[in-house]
């Protein structure tokens, strides 16, 4: 992880990439969100979304882990340069999270990161938050 | 039970939903498959974060939240998922063994204008722990058909 004063407004990052299987979909949805048209093609071809999509919670939750592991690579790649690496707080919540298309299985998501304005935290003292941005393209 | 429409949710009502046991093990599970944080993994780890002990991710609270209210009503009825969600508040850490259920009130309900076959529900959706206090606030405007609608469109869009 980058210091505080090291992250600029706009910074953005490739953060890595992951294809959906049928199976983790139908997998999390079980789990999670067991909503016919994340569980069943016949029933997601009635449905708004016309064929199988994955839960957008499935999306989001892929989303941090891309992020997580991209910032784990970018501590030991600091550290390998004999670099210090910042310690991560925790995230008070986010607000307008946009699934903007289905997520159908087989293809390749890639996931993206955009800094945006840093702000004072409201729950601890002297401590910065960061929004990230995050995006799919396919 | 006859299966509820967009114009069965009015605002102000209230429901709960619950309560659930949330253990160690899953809560470890989960952020070892989707939020592999070392305080979200592993106790001692977790006693050097902010978190004090270990927690569950916050995403592992908004699924169990959407797992919750599937359970509770959304699989009975006609819901046609979400564009988005206005806001999620982590206020509280979830810890393991912890017992939660979930408020939901209707903040408002609205006819869509480009689809006269939904409509959008408002909800503020609350995780609550065993005493009662919030750990987590979600916003968010789910659609459902309308009880006039003879079909959904299916032109892919959820929005």
């Amino acid at each position: 992880m980058r210091f505080f004063e090291d992250m600029c407004v706009g910074d953005r990052a490739e953060i890595g990439r992951h294809i959906f299987t049928v199976e983790e979909i139908k997998s999390f949805a079980q789990r999670f969100d067991p909503q016919p048209f994340h569980l069943d093609e016949a029933a997601a071809a009635q449905s708004l979304f016309g064929v199988l999509c994955a839960s957008g919670w499935h999306t989001a939750c892929l989303w941090m882990r891309l992020a997580v592991e991209y910032r784990h690579r970018e501590d030991d790649e600091r550290r390998a340069r004999g670099e210090p690496v910042a310690a991560v707080g925790v995230s008070p919540g986010f607000r307008e999270l946009r699934w903007l298309s289905p997520v159908y299985p087989g293809l390749h998501w890639n996931g993206k990161a955009t800094q945006s304005l840093p702000h004072k935290s409201p729950f601890f003292n002297n401590s910065y938050s960061y929004w990230k941005i995050g995006q799919y393209t396919q | 039970m006859p299966q509820r429409h967009w114009e069965d949710f009015s605002p102000g009502s209230v429901s709960e939903f619950g309560p659930r046991l949330v253990t160690r093990d899953e809560i470890v599970e989960f952020a070892a498959a989707f939020d592999p944080q070392p305080m979200h993994l592993d106790e001692a780890a977790a006693c050097a974060s902010m978190l004090g002990s270990l927690a569950a991710s916050g995403w592992h609270s908004c699924c169990l939240l959407m797992r919750m209210i599937s359970d509770g009503f959304l699989g009975q009825s006609h819901f046609l998922g979400a564009p988005g969600v206005d806001e999620v508040c982590w206020l509280r850490p979830l810890r393991p063994g912890e017992s939660i259920r979930v408020r939901a009130t209707v903040l408002e309900t609205r006819a869509s204008r480009s689809r006269p076959q939904l409509g959008f529900v408002k909800f503020l959706f609350e995780l609550l722990d065993s005493s009662g206090a919030v750990l987590m606030t979600l916003t968010v405007s789910p659609m459902f058909r309308r009880s006039d609608a003879t079909s959904v469109s299916r032109d892919g869009k959820p929005g």
